[in-house]
Formats: structure tokens, sequence, C-alpha cells
């Protein structure tokens, strides 16, 4: 109990420093005035912070088995909002965690339960009619949501890279590879052309592209999906990022591709230490690459654990759901699946309960009208769900 | 983003108990409704196609239809009054009359000359773009050739050959179509050669639709939205050559008269020695300002049919 | 609990694809097109599809796999080979056939698409979408057509009071369903499925898999399932058919090709999939094959496989491996396995 006072005199003390930062710096229109954090959240704020979140005093980083860097990305009660002519669409409706340095950290979800949108809202990267606020959002003890835009393109890019889905759309065709890469070196690393193309091409030796002195030199179009996929990534890594978001990186590629950049993502995380947030929709990718998994519903976290026991002893009726909808290679389980019946949620709508309850098969009556807050669940994990309906857990 | 519909319900139901949907063409109605610039456009261009055709209409003998060709005499140059609104030019005619009338003659030139276009050219370009091949190639090759001859060269040879007594209009009809449609045709061709590849397309091939029901049924209706588009924004288009023809004096002939050759004579009348300004500024002005409107509701319907790209 | 519902296919063959070529030309030149070499989408394709079975089609993008399902339409006009189709009791030969030779046949072979946003006319209602086949073959008009439209919608479980809905109205996975009634409606034997869920959300996957299934066995339709997605592939078919670079490399029933895989390949590309559990995961040993596949407008002499395979050996650059017998009902076409007799159609 004591460390979770200190922590809170921690955090009132950053508050207050932040307070101060943010009367005197010029302030983005974009990321919005922050909301004091000390204030405890109660009803609806969809796990708005995890130190109050009920019994899970501890939370979220538990000591486990594993080593794990320090926390070297901290999100507390992120909401983004869009402003639209039907309404406004509460695309992540209070999303908290903490990267690890040298973590792969996965989110899962389906189209629309905002796994995509919390990235690009932490990388300042919605705009208009988007708008996103958070009571923190802290890289590496520095506060990011006030942060004028022109210090969130230092970060942007440098400390914080990103990789996109498509790798076919991504690159600008009228640039060779090499230019490419070593555009952001220069801008970042005050490099020198010939030392940025240098840089370039030991990089694409780093992320399995053969031939890359010659292949530095070459158009987008003369690579393949995959190899292309890799000079994104190479160019991700161009500054050394701490961390490497990557969104959806293997979802246009063959499975053969696929293997091989996930193996490569793995590898440069061993040889960088740099901390890693896949986003995917796959729950197979999840299993074989993440060290902690991010369950996401409707804008909200279902579920959060580490990897094993998402898989072996979920705590939200969603994940085991979604486990149970999927047909496995390494079955040959014939008959019926166990969809989940109905869609998710319209989220333009206020909402009054648990997001799941109209599909979940162990609701309760009172799971229509309370929203669950995350909640501790086994040793490690979080869940948001408050029917005991795992009797393993 | 897509709207969601409700899950279903499986069970008998009543007729009247239908849920009937909108279309996408309902759905860009009520976008351009919300664009109030372009509803206001359309309105100021509809008010005033409809007043100057007015006179133009059979059976409907108006002050206007005889006023714009009296001369009175003593009367020329006059400046504006309670009695010519618009003044008079220098055989003493009423220029608001001219002006009305005018107008109508250049509304016709510009909606028939783009229809012409708007029916040869989609028809020829969705033919060209779904048939493909060595057709397609054959047809866009003539169209090249018909691109490459002087505009200019192709309008006079038209004046010219036909007969100067017969209805002035018709070889303008004639000239600006043969242009417009050049355009059209290869919109039209672009589209359908994205949208024969569509999936509902090859669809329509494995439930064994045949050719001119693919074409008239599935291709036509989805080229709507960028063909009202490049409609709206030719007709400004070519109400502004044909002004232009009028102009260097190869359009409409006197005694009638068009926005265009109005202004030409206004730009005559006006010398160092008397500025007879109205007679240049109420037919360019109106010119312009339909040209603005029509140009602005073309804009407001892009947006409203192509939602993406407001975005 | 839910095994074995698997329902028995018969062993009455209902269409057979022979040596199947589809080559798309390279052109050159604006005016006088000649050609100058061509895409060899499909590659000498040879299989038999029984009445009542599910066949699944998998491969990676490029393949070859969608091609092949629209050769064997008459979508394309094939290059060269065969497809017969039992029709009645006589054998018809469809390659070949003009627009208007197939449309009698069209009403037995039908497809589901893979885009549910592109594969609907969205200026058209739900009811004239699913009508439509209907009235192209005169089998219904007016009310009785509308009956029969709804009849449908409410076997693919949709609501049938939303007829008159258009199908941006609709959410993906019934937009699929609306897409599985135009296919029903000329009651088909055979309906090709190309990707019909993979552009759907997990969640939403299992409910059309799941209404395939159903309507399968009450039909008793054929399916050809086409696939990248090879858990989808093997949960719903009962022969797996592996292609790669326009040929099918292995063929054989679900059980015998998931677990005896033999062509390096289908080994490869069977280790590559994730499986959800991470104790498997960590577990499994995983071939990553290096390289890209190579283009398919260069004529090989020897196995297309060759440049990435591990276990190439000379002969796989100068010979053209033939799909040979393994097992019952398998076959794999791979230099390593040199006995076994060579697949007949």
């Amino acid at each position: 109990m004591s460390r979770k006072k200190r922590r809170r005199d921690r955090q009132q003390k950053k508050v207050e420093k932040r307070k101060k930062k943010a009367q005197t710096s010029s302030r983005s229109s974009r990321r919005q005035a922050v909301v004091d954090v000390s204030t405890p959240s109660v009803g609806d704020k969809g796990g708005a912070d995890l130190e109050n979140a009920r019994g899970a005093s501890k939370l979220p980083s538990k000591p486990t088995k594993k080593t794990r860097g320090p926390v070297i990305l901290k999100v507390r009660n992120l909401r983004t909002d869009f402003h639209t002519p039907n309404g406004v669409v509460h695309a992540v409706q209070g999303m908290s965690f903490d990267l690890h340095k040298g973590e792969i950290l996965g989110i899962v979800g389906e189209s629309g339960s905002g796994k995509s949108v919390t990235n690009l809202s932490l990388m300042g990267l919605i705009r208009k009619p988007g708008v996103v606020t958070a009571d923190t959002l802290e890289f590496d003890g520095q506060f990011l949501q006030n942060l004028p835009d022109a210090q969130m393109r230092k970060i942007r890019g440098k400390r914080i890279a990103m990789i996109f889905q498509d790798p076919m759309t991504s690159l600008n065709p009228f640039l060779t590879v090499g230019d490419q890469i070593a555009e952001s070196l220069e801008l970042h690393e005050n490099m020198s052309t010939e030392q940025a193309i240098k840089k370039a091409t030991s990089l694409l030796e780093d992320v399995g592209i053969p031939d890359p002195a010659g292949r530095v030199h070459q158009y987008p179009h003369e690579f393949s999906g995959g190899m292309r996929q890799r000079v994104m990534i190479a160019m991700a890594l161009a500054c050394d990022p701490e961390i490497l978001i990557a969104d959806e990186p293997t979802t246009a590629l063959d499975v053969t591709i696929q293997a091989q950049i996930l193996e490569l993502l793995k590898r440069l995380r061993d040889q960088r230490g740099m901390a890693v947030i896949l986003i995917t929709h796959d729950l197979g990718v999840v299993a074989g690459s993440c060290d902690r998994v991010i369950v996401m519903y409707a804008g909200r976290i279902a579920e959060q654990n580490e990897t094993r026991p998402i898989f072996k002893n979920p705590g939200h009726p969603y994940t085991a759901a979604l486990l149970k909808s999927i047909p496995r290679i390494d079955s040959s389980g014939k008959g019926e699946l166990h969809p989940i019946e109905g869609m998710p949620p319209d989220l333009s709508k206020t909402l009054v309960g648990c997001p799941f309850e109209p599909r979940c098969e162990h609701r309760e009556a009172s799971c229509k009208t309370t929203i669950p807050q995350l909640q501790a669940h086994g040793s490690t994990g979080l869940k948001a769900c408050d029917v005991a309906w795992n009797k393993k857990g | 983003m897509t709207k969601v519909a409700e899950k279903p319900r499986p069970g008998a139901i009543a007729q009247d108990d239908l849920v009937v949907g909108s279309s996408l063409f309902k759905d860009a109605m009520r976008r351009f409704l919300r664009n109030r610039l372009a509803v206001v456009c359309l309105v100021i261009t509809v008010l005033s196609g409809v007043i100057c055709m007015i006179p133009h209409l059979p059976g409907m003998p108006t002050s206007i239809t005889e006023a714009h060709i009296i001369t009175n005499h003593g009367q020329n140059n006059l400046g504006p009054s309670s009695e010519h609104w618009f003044g008079t030019d220098e055989l003493g005619r009423d220029l608001f009359a001219r002006v009305v009338y005018g107008g109508g003659i250049s509304f016709q030139v510009a909606f028939l000359g783009t229809m012409v276009s708007l029916i040869i050219g989609v028809t020829y370009g969705a033919f060209a773009g779904y048939l493909g091949g060595r057709i397609d190639n054959l047809m866009m090759r003539f169209v090249d050739i018909l691109y490459g001859l002087p505009f200019m060269f192709v309008v006079i040879l038209i004046m010219t050959v036909v007969k100067k007594e017969t209805n002035s209009m018709i070889p303008i009809f004639m000239a600006l179509g043969l242009v417009q449609w050049l355009t059209m045709a290869r919109i039209a061709r672009g589209q359908v050669l994205s949208l024969r590849e569509q999936e509902f397309v090859t669809a329509a091939r494995t439930i064994g639709a045949s050719t001119p029901r693919i074409i008239f049924l599935h291709i036509i209706p989805n080229l709507l939205g960028p063909i009202i588009v490049y409609t709206t924004l030719t007709i400004p288009g070519t109400m502004l050559q044909e002004s232009f023809l009028s102009f260097l004096g190869l359009g409409i002939r006197e005694p009638h008269c068009s926005w265009g050759s109005l202004a030409s004579q206004g730009i005559q009348a006006v010398s160092p020695i008397a500025s007879y300004w109205w007679q240049v500024l109420f037919p360019c002005g109106a010119l312009a300002l339909t040209l603005f409107s029509l140009n602005f509701v073309g804009d407001g319907l892009r947006d409203a049919l192509d939602p993406k790209g407001r975005q | 609990m839910t095994k074995a519902v698997k329902s028995k296919s018969s062993s009455e063959v209902i269409l057979k694809v022979k040596d199947l070529n589809m080559h798309f030309p390279v052109t050159a030149g604006i005016l006088f097109r000649r050609e100058v070499g061509a895409v060899r989408a499909v590659n000498g394709v040879s299989f038999k599809l029984h009445k009542g079975e599910v066949l699944g089609l998998v491969g990676e993008s490029g393949c070859g796999k969608s091609t092949t399902a629209r050769a064997i339409l008459q979508l394309y006009n094939p290059t060269s080979g065969s497809v017969k189709y039992k029709h009645g009791e006589n054998w018809t030969e469809l390659a070949g056939r003009s627009a208007g030779g197939m449309r009698p046949l069209r009403k037995n072979l039908q497809m589901i698409f893979q885009d549910p946003y592109a594969s609907l006319n969205p200026r058209m209602t739900v009811g004239s979408i699913i009508g439509e086949p209907l009235k192209i073959y005169n089998l219904a008009e007016g009310d009785a057509l509308r009956r029969r439209v709804q009849d449908l919608m409410n076997e693919v479980g949709l609501d049938p009071r939303f007829i008159k809905r258009y199908p941006h109205e609709f959410s993906g996975g019934q937009r699929q369903r609306i897409g599985i009634a135009r296919a029903l409606a000329l009651d088909p034997d055979v309906i090709f499925c190309d990707e019909p869920v993979s552009a759907l959300d997990v969640s939403i996957q299992a409910q059309i898999i799941n209404l395939l299934t159903r309507l399968r066995r009450e039909r008793q339709l054929s399916y050809v399932f086409i696939a990248h997605d090879l858990s989808v592939v093997r949960h719903i078919s009962d022969r797996v058919a592996v292609m790669y670079l326009g040929k099918i490399v292995e063929i054989a029933r679900e059980k015998d090709l998931y677990e005896n895989p033999r062509h390096p390949y289908t080994k490869a590309l069977l280790s590559a999939i994730p499986v959800p559990d991470p104790d498997i995961e960590a577990k499994r040993e995983r071939i990553i094959l290096t390289g890209d596949v190579p283009s398919p407008s260069v004529e090989r002499k020897g196995c297309d496989f060759a440049s990435r395979c591990p276990s190439v050996e000379e002969q796989c650059y100068s010979e053209i491996p033939e799909l040979r017998r393994m097992e019952t009902a398998h076959y794999a076409a791979c230099h390593l396995y040199p006995d076994g007799a060579i697949m007949q159609v």
C-alpha cells in the first residue's frame, strides 16, 4: 500500500509540474488540456486510471517472471472522439497502459475497435474532426499531450517510429529507396547525404535485403511486397527509435512473407532493445510474437495480460469467444464454429452498460446498466468484466 | 462510415413492414442540400435560366421577344432608367430585353450542346471501355485524331458549310457538341475501365447477364456521379465558347443575340469619347453570374456525390 | 464435441478440369499491338470435383487460384485445356463456349466473391440484386419474385424486411450474405467461393463459414473454396489443393494434407501459419522460406519452387515434376517422390 501512496505522490508532483508547463508552453490545438489525474475517476471513465482500478492496486506493472525493462511509454485515459456530421464517434474511450522497454506489446481487436486510432493518437497524427484527450501521455519522462507540433515532430519518426499496413502505398514512387531512408537521417540526425546513404545501405542489410549496396539506388516498384515492408522497417529504424509502432505490418503480405517479417521484428527487438507495439487482428500472430497483449473491443480495453494467460485463461468473455470462433490449422474440427453473433456497438452512442453485453453468452442483468471497470485477473492481468464466468479465473 | 443495419430478425413479415433504404443518390442529395452556397447558386442558375427561357417558349408572345429587335430611333445609347432598366444600345434597342433574350439563346446552346456531347460521349466511351482490346484501341485513336483537329478550323468549316439561311443555332450545337463529346467519351471510358473490373460486373456475368444489360444496368448508373459533375462543369464551358464564337462574329447573327454577341457589341461601344458602360456591364455581368453559379453547383455536386474526396 | 459432422461427399464426379491454361498476353506497341510474352497465371491445372464435396484451393497471392475459378467459369477465355461439367447425365465441355453458350449452364455454376463492398452494385436495392438472376432467366416475376427473394433472404439469415435497402446500409458480413443469396437464387450445383471470408472480421468470418456449411448440407452443394487462409480452408474442405505459380503442387484429403504434407512448399506454408496458442507457437519449428515468388511471365524448364526450395536438387532445375500418387487420393508434384503413378483426370 505504501508503494501505491508513493506512486500517487510522485504523480501529483508531475501533474503540478505539467500544469505549470502547460501554462507557459504554447498549446497545440490538437491535443487538449489535461484533466487532473489525481482525482480518482468514478463512474464512466472506462477504466480511466489503472491505479484506481478495483482490487488492482499495484497494476499494471507487476513484476513477472520475465525481466521487463522500465516503462518507456505511459498512457492514462486516452480518449479520441471524431466529430462527424452524424454525431460524435467515440473511437477510443479511455485507454490506459504501459509500454516497457524491450517488449513486444500486441494490441488486438477487430476493425473499428480503436486499435489503430489509439496509436495515431499517441503519435499526434489525428486530424480534425478528431480530438484527442488524455490524462497522461508520458514518453520517457516527457509529456506528449502538451507538446507543440514542432517538438512532437522531432519525437515522431526519430524516437517513436511507425510502419503501416500497406507497403505499396507508403513509399514515394519517385524517390529511390535510399533517398527515402536518408531523408529522415538528414532531417533528424543532420547527416550529409553521403553519410546518410551509407547508413541506409547498412540498414537495408540489417533488415535482410540481399545486395543492399545495389538496391539502395533502386525505386520502390523494383521491390516485391515483402521487400517493401522491409524497406519500411529500415526507414523506421533509421534514427534508432526507442518505440516502433507496427500497424498491421503483415496483413497485406502472404503467410510465408509474414513469417519472415515477424522473425525480423523479433530479431530487431532483441538486438536493439526497442519496444514494439504490434497492432493486429490475427490472434495467431500475437501468440507467436508478443510478450503482452491488450484486447480491445469498441474503443476500450477488454482485457490486458501476458500472452500465455490471454490464450490459456482469458479473463474477458470476448477474448474467449474470439478464440472459439477461429478455425485452427492444427485441428481437423469440422462442423460448427462458434461465431460471436451480432455486431459491435455503434460508437456514437453513449455507453450505459458493458459494450459486449448484447453479444455475450455470460451476460447478467447488471451488465446492461454498469460499465465494467478494469480489475485484476489472475496474477498478471486486467479485465473489464464483472461477471465471474471463468471458473479458473 | 457505413451505416450498420439492425440485426436481422427471422420470421414472417407483413408487406407494409418493409424498411425502405435510402439510395446513394438520395444520400448525395441530402449532402448537396447541406451545402448552402451550392444551393443558392443552383437557385440563381435555375431562376435566371427560367427567366431567360420564357421569351423563347412557343405560344408565349411577350414584349421581350419583340422588344429585343425593335429599333427606336432617337433612343440610342441611353443609360439605365426606369423605362429601360439596362439602358439601350446604339440602335435604341432595349438592352434588358436583349440580355434576357440573348440569355435564353446562351442557355439553349449550352444545354443542348452539352446534351449532344453527353449522349454521344457516354455511349461511345462506355462501349469502348467495356468492349476493350482492339475495338477500344481503334475507337479511342479516332477520338485522338478528332482531338488533333484545330477547334476553330472545324467550327469555321461547319459554319460556312451549313447554309446561313437555316436557323443559325444548329451549326453552333454541332460545332460545340462535336468538340465536347470527345472529353466526355474519354472520361466515360476511363470510368468504365475501372468499373468493369469491379466484382459486381463479374458477378453479373456469372449470373448470365447480357452485355447491353451489364452496360445499361450495371455500368452506366454507376457512371452517373462523375458524369453529372462533369456535365455541370461543361455547361459553363460551352456557354463561354459560344460567347467566344459570337464575340468573334462566328456565332449568333444579327438581329438575334446572345450574351457573347452582346458583350462584343458593348465593347465596340466603349470608346474614349463616350463610355456606354452599361452595354458591357449587363451582358457580361449576367454571363459571369451564371458561370459562377454553375461552377459552384458543379463543385457542390462533386462533393456530394463523392464524399470521400472531401475529407 | 462438434467433430465429424462433415457430410460425406459421394464418389460421383461432377466437374473435371484437365490441363487448364490461362495465359494473359503481354503486349507492346501503341497502334499495332504485338505479343511480347505471357503471364502464365494458370499453368496446367487438373482436378476432379465430386458431388457434394468441398475442394479447398489455397496458395499465396498471385498463385492463380482465383484465375483458375474464373477460367473454369469462362469469365476469362482459357488459353487451352478442358473443363467438363456433368449436366444431367451428359458431360458438357465448357471451355471455348461463348457468353451465349454459357448462359444456360451458368444456372448450375455460381460464384461468391471476396469483396462484399465491390461485388454488389451500389445503385441497386438488395431485392433487385438477389432477384436479378431470377429475372434474367424469367423464373419469377412480380409478387412471386418478391416472395422468392424474401425466402432466399431468410435462408441466408437476412431480415426480409430489408428487401428495399441498398448495399451500403449493411455491414460487411450482411453484404456477404446478400452475395450468397444471389448465388443461391438459381439453385446451382457448384459454387465457387472466391475468398468469401477474407475481407471480414474474425468474429463475422465464423458466421459466414457456418452459413456456407449449413447451406452445403441442406442443398447438397459442391464448393470450390478458394482462400489464402489455410485454417479456414482446413475447417471447411474435404480435399485441399495447394497452388504455387499457376500449378497445383499437392492435392490430398484435408487430414492427409495438413498432417502429412509431402511437397516442401506445402510444408513451409503450413509451418508459416501462426497458431493462436503460445505454447504450441513456442515449440513449433518454422521453415522460413527465403526470397520471393518468381515472376509468372518467365517460362521455366524445371520446378517453379526450385529457387526457394530448402531441399532443392540439380534435377529440379531441368525437369518439371508431375503430380504423382503418394497414397490414396494424395498427389504431390516433387522430384523427392519419383515413384508414384502420375495423376490422371
